[in-house]
């Protein structure tokens, strides 16, 4: 007796409490694993808003260059299961060249775009379309030991030379300090790296009509300093020849460097205690310094999003970026989880300014932070360029072979392909 | 009558059918893309057939050909300290009376972790300020410096092979253990009649008696290394300044990270080739000597 009650209790629940699951759309939200979960909160906001629509969550994993792989495996096989997918700065010419992504431009004309950073929106477009909507970003910035600095009356350096007089001065009473640290094994951060060099030295890796040129006395004066912050002058330890963010984080964590550049996600590790962190309150943050004063760079990073193109779903697709894009939900998620919204506008909220005063000095660094070449040729390029510039640190090649090198192979690429 | 001679094939057919669909038709597949220009990035562009381009592209390519030196190199330094630190390690546990049990499921360790996590443990152990390794070789006076072991060629190089040595050595171990227990003890007491000595001993009774199976040993882990990428990957991917770039490593950054499967698949069949020249060599050399 009592188990026919339960089995019409239970095929009473099959029956009444999943008839309006028929109605209700899926689509599935893919993303490198964040470790804040901050887009959850927004993602409950949706449901509710929209009851018709259900978002599941497909994490992949945190590293970008194994999400990217496995974006191309899965793209390569038409595969329809992916709706909205968060892209990286770098990939968004190479997915929508590959036609792998739908264009937004419809999208472009609801949202208020001119509220957008300019270098985020600069990287999500492909031969004058929109393939994805910037949802937060991320610039490389100097990060500096305020306590030191002061002790010794420096400002924060505005040239690469006050950089290097400070480290010379500090280090003479502190030899164990490290001077400088920042990201050069040979990955993808190591082109983060030295595209702000180059830019910081006003060299550029395509010229003024758009040809692909790197040989130019204003890079080779970029790579070269580098070179000799390396060698000559121990300004930069020679072991950032095998640093990636994680090692350069915890050494300068642990109060053993001057400076870092690294992207803005150390400052709240830095400023907490609970990381173990030696120099909670004693840090500085300033744009990256430059050959001359006011010639700072900063390389964008950042995260955006787009539509498959193989989705079955592109309208609710569509209606879940809009949301993310809005200003109370774009503010909501960079509190949360300490991410640099892309609406210009959020920088001047009082809520986000009280969270993180710093963004007011650094919005300057984050209206400028500049992309990556913008090219489907994206990843073989920034391969080339980390096996030369590498050679060049190591001091195998000089300077200008390993230019002229990666200028002999990036042509012959687009000779192959096209641009 | 003439019908029951084709019955064997019936019964190995689903053998062969097995094999081909799952060894043999994927290297004919991609054998077949390397004949082509073929990139994902560029659906429109198509798939157009060209021959051989892709292999004269290969040959003239110092990447691939130094990423293949560097996997001969490789093959060879490793496997080579594998064979002395494995024989060393199985004659030692071929005589351990006591603790036999133990010591071998302890020497099996490194062989049981993860390559993956083994090298990123490696990684950190090297690391120029914070690594175990140069906390040791400081506090023993070897060097007066911290060492930037993955920044210099050379360093990186033994830093790579000291790690894959560790990491398969146990299986080489194990491997000639088996072949040392199987030697009858009788030949070792009339060696030891004869008066010979233990150097002698060794080479005249011990190895041309485990010769099979130090070969087939041999032949597992050149293969193996051979195909090297994880160790690589992990530890320096490819650098510094791409010095200690694999062949496999370089296959995949052309097939996922450039899309280009064409020049890719080509590699894929560089490197299927040489496998097959080793199999090749070892097993006309393991069947000569024990016939």
């Amino acid at each position: 007796m009592k188990s026919i009650i339960l089995h019409s209790f239970l095929i009473f629940i099959l029956f009444t409490g999943c008839s309006p699951e028929e109605d209700v759309t899926t689509i599935t939200f893919n993303l490198g694993r964040d470790p804040t979960g901050a887009h959850y909160a927004i993602i409950e906001l949706f449901e509710e808003t929209y009851p018709d629509i259900k978002v599941q969550v497909v994490e992949s994993p945190q590293d970008a260059s194994l999400q990217h792989d496995l974006y191309v495996t899965r793209f390569a096989g038409k595969d329809n299961s992916i709706d909205v997918i968060a892209l990286d700065v770098i990939w968004i010419a190479e997915f929508a060249r590959a036609g792998w992504l739908l264009p937004l431009d419809d999208l472009a004309v609801e949202l208020p775009m001119d509220d957008f950073l300019p270098g985020p929106v600069e990287a999500c477009t492909y031969r004058d379309s929109l393939f994805a909507i910037p949802w937060f970003t991320d610039a490389g910035l100097l990060y500096y030991r305020q306590d030191l600095l002061n002790e010794y009356g420096f400002d924060e350096p505005e040239t690469w030379n006050d950089l290097q007089i400070i480290v010379d001065t500090i280090r003479r009473d502190n030899p164990q300090l490290s001077g400088f640290l920042l990201q050069a094994e040979q990955y993808e951060g190591l082109i983060c790296n030295v595209m702000e060099f180059i830019w910081s030295h006003g060299g550029s890796v395509w010229d003024k009509s758009g040809h692909w040129h790197t040989a130019t006395p204003e890079t080779e004066k970029a790579i070269q300093t580098l070179i000799d912050f390396i060698r000559t002058d121990d300004i930069i330890p020679r072991g950032v020849l095998t640093y990636q963010e994680e090692e350069s984080r915890h050494v300068f964590q642990d109060g053993r460097a001057i400076f870092l550049r690294n992207w803005p996600y150390v400052w709240e590790l830095a400023n907490n205690p609970a990381t173990g962190s030696n120099v909670v309150g004693k840090v500085g943050i300033a744009p990256l310094p430059g050959e001359k004063p006011g010639l700072h760079a900063a390389t964008l990073g950042g995260w955006n999003l787009g539509i498959s193109a193989y989705s079955d779903h592109p309208d609710e697709s569509r209606k879940l970026i809009s949301f993310f894009m809005e200003y109370d939900h774009m503010k909501q998620f960079s509190l949360d989880g300490g991410r640099l919204p892309t609406r210009m506008s959020i920088y001047k909220d009082p809520d986000i300014l009280q969270r993180s005063p710093h963004f007011e000095d650094l919005f300057e660094v984050f209206i400028n932070a500049r992309p990556r070449p913008v090219t489907p040729h994206y990843s073989q390029i920034s391969d080339i360029m980390q096996v030369y510039i590498h050679r060049a640190l190591l001091e195998r090649i000089t300077v200008r072979e390993a230019l002229d090198r990666i200028d002999g192979e990036v042509l012959a690429l687009f000779e192959r392909y096209g641009k | 009558m003439k019908s029951r001679s084709y019955l064997p094939y019936y019964f190995i057919a689903p053998a062969a059918i097995i094999i081909f669909g799952i060894a043999l038709y994927p290297i004919l597949h991609t054998f077949y893309i390397s004949l082509h220009q073929i990139n994902l990035k560029f659906p429109d562009l198509g798939m157009s057939f060209i021959w051989f381009e892709n292999y004269i592209r290969l040959f003239r390519d110092v990447r691939a050909m130094s990423a293949l030196l560097n996997t001969i190199f490789f093959t060879v330094s490793t496997v080579a300290l594998e064979l002395i630190f494995g024989m060393i390690i199985a004659l030692l546990m071929d005589r351990a009376l006591r603790f036999r049990g133990i010591l071998r499921a302890t020497v099996l360790i490194p062989w049981a972790m993860p390559t993956v996590v083994a090298a990123m443990l490696w990684r950190w152990m090297y690391n120029d300020q914070s690594g175990i390794i140069n906390a040791i070789l400081v506090a023993t006076g070897v060097t007066t410096e911290y060492l930037q072991f993955l920044a210099e060629p050379a360093l990186a190089w033994v830093a790579v092979i000291v790690t894959e040595v560790w990491k398969t050595t146990p299986f080489m171990a194990l491997l000639l253990l088996a072949g040392l227990q199987v030697i009858p003890r009788e030949v070792y007491e009339a060696s030891a009649i004869d008066g010979a000595s233990k150097i002698r001993t060794f080479f005249t009774i011990t190895l041309p008696l485990i010769k099979p199976v130090l070969l087939v040993a041999l032949l597992f882990r050149t293969l193996d290394a051979f195909r090297v990428f994880d160790v690589i990957f992990v530890m320096t991917g490819g650098g510094p300044g791409n010095s200690t770039e694999s062949l496999s490593l370089y296959t995949y950054k052309t097939m996922f990270g450039a899309l280009d499967f064409g020049y890719g698949s080509a590699l894929s069949i560089l490197t299927f080739v040489c496998v097959i020249l080793i199999s090749v060599l070892y097993i006309k050399f393991i069947g000569t000597k024990t016939r």
